[in-house]
């Protein structure tokens, strides 16, 4: 009769056969969207760490982009989800709490965020001192002062005009003063 | 296996390792700070999965591959940390790493150990 549930009653002998077959085609389907997800991760890692590197990044924002980026992948799914075939019972059985999901996602997105900032920052440092470079060639005056290593990773300080900049380029600087 | 816990055990533990070796290598110049940093934090990942496989919150046969993904973890984390030395925030979050790492290399661990089901 249509609509009517057909009630199985399976013989003893049979009924584990049956859950068996139930729980591996359940887990195949896992494996199935763990395998797709890994591909996804590694493809998305791969990408932006391409983007970053043509764009000409620094490298320490470049991994602190790439490792963001991996993290807030990771909140999405699970760190120990990514080697897919062989974690689908971990993950049917148990499933992720929210406290992971949320420090991944504050942990990704602070690393993310930083990675950008510092890129940032660093292209402005380089844009003042080109301008400060232009300045100084054309003779309109202002202090110039080069000091060594002000802050690590950033290889010089220039301080034009009363108002100090940071350097990117030390020996560029230092060649043409 | 309790996974938020491992993860941050792994991240404090190591991160405060890493402070105490910078502190004790300060003798030693600027290079001692970075080697005490870099040998306090692997102590600290050590002992971090000491007291996780002692209270069980990651089985014993996972332990040699949360460690080595826990190296890799930390080898970012060393990345990071070295150009952002002018804020503390970076060191602190990017230690955070150490602890994704141990789970993700506990992963690893559990497929290989498991080699070839389901592949």
């Amino acid at each position: 009769m249509p609509g009517r549930a057909i009630h199985v009653n399976l013989h003893p002998r049979y009924r584990g056969a049956w859950h068996g077959a139930t729980r591996e085609a359940a887990q195949a389907r896992q494996r199935r969207r763990e395998r797709l997800g890994l591909i996804l991760v590694t493809l998305a890692l791969a990408a932006t760490i391409l983007a970053a590197v043509r764009a000409g990044f620094d490298a320490g924002a470049t991994v602190m982009l790439a490792a963001g980026s991996l993290v807030l992948l990771l909140s999405a799914a699970h760190p120990m989800a990514l080697w897919s075939r062989w974690n689908s019972d971990l993950i049917g059985r148990r499933g992720r709490g929210r406290g992971m999901t949320l420090i991944l996602l504050v942990l990704g997105l602070g690393l993310t965020l930083a990675g950008a900032g510092r890129e940032a920052l660093l292209r402005r440092a380089r844009a003042d001192c080109t301008a400060a470079l232009r300045r100084l060639s054309s003779g309109a005056g202002g202090a110039a002062v080069l000091t060594r290593e002000p802050y690590s990773g950033i290889r010089g300080w220039l301080i034009y005009d009363r108002r100090p900049r940071r350097c990117a380029d030390l020996i560029r600087m230092g060649d043409a003063i | 296996m309790r996974t938020f816990p491992t993860l941050l055990l792994c991240w404090m533990v190591t991160g405060l390792a890493t402070v105490g070796g910078s502190i004790l290598g300060n003798a030693g110049g600027p290079s001692g700070v970075k080697a005490g940093a870099v040998v306090g934090g692997i102590i600290g990942l050590l002992i971090a999965l000491g007291i996780a496989r002692r209270v069980s919150w990651i089985p014993a046969s996972e332990t040699r591959g949360g460690f080595v993904g826990g190296l890799l973890g930390f080898a970012a984390a060393i990345a990071i940390t070295l150009s952002n030395m002018d804020t503390p925030v970076a060191a602190v979050m990017s230690t955070g790493l150490v602890g994704v790492g141990v789970l993700m290399g506990a992963g690893f661990a559990r497929g290989w150990a498991r080699g070839g089901r389901g592949a």
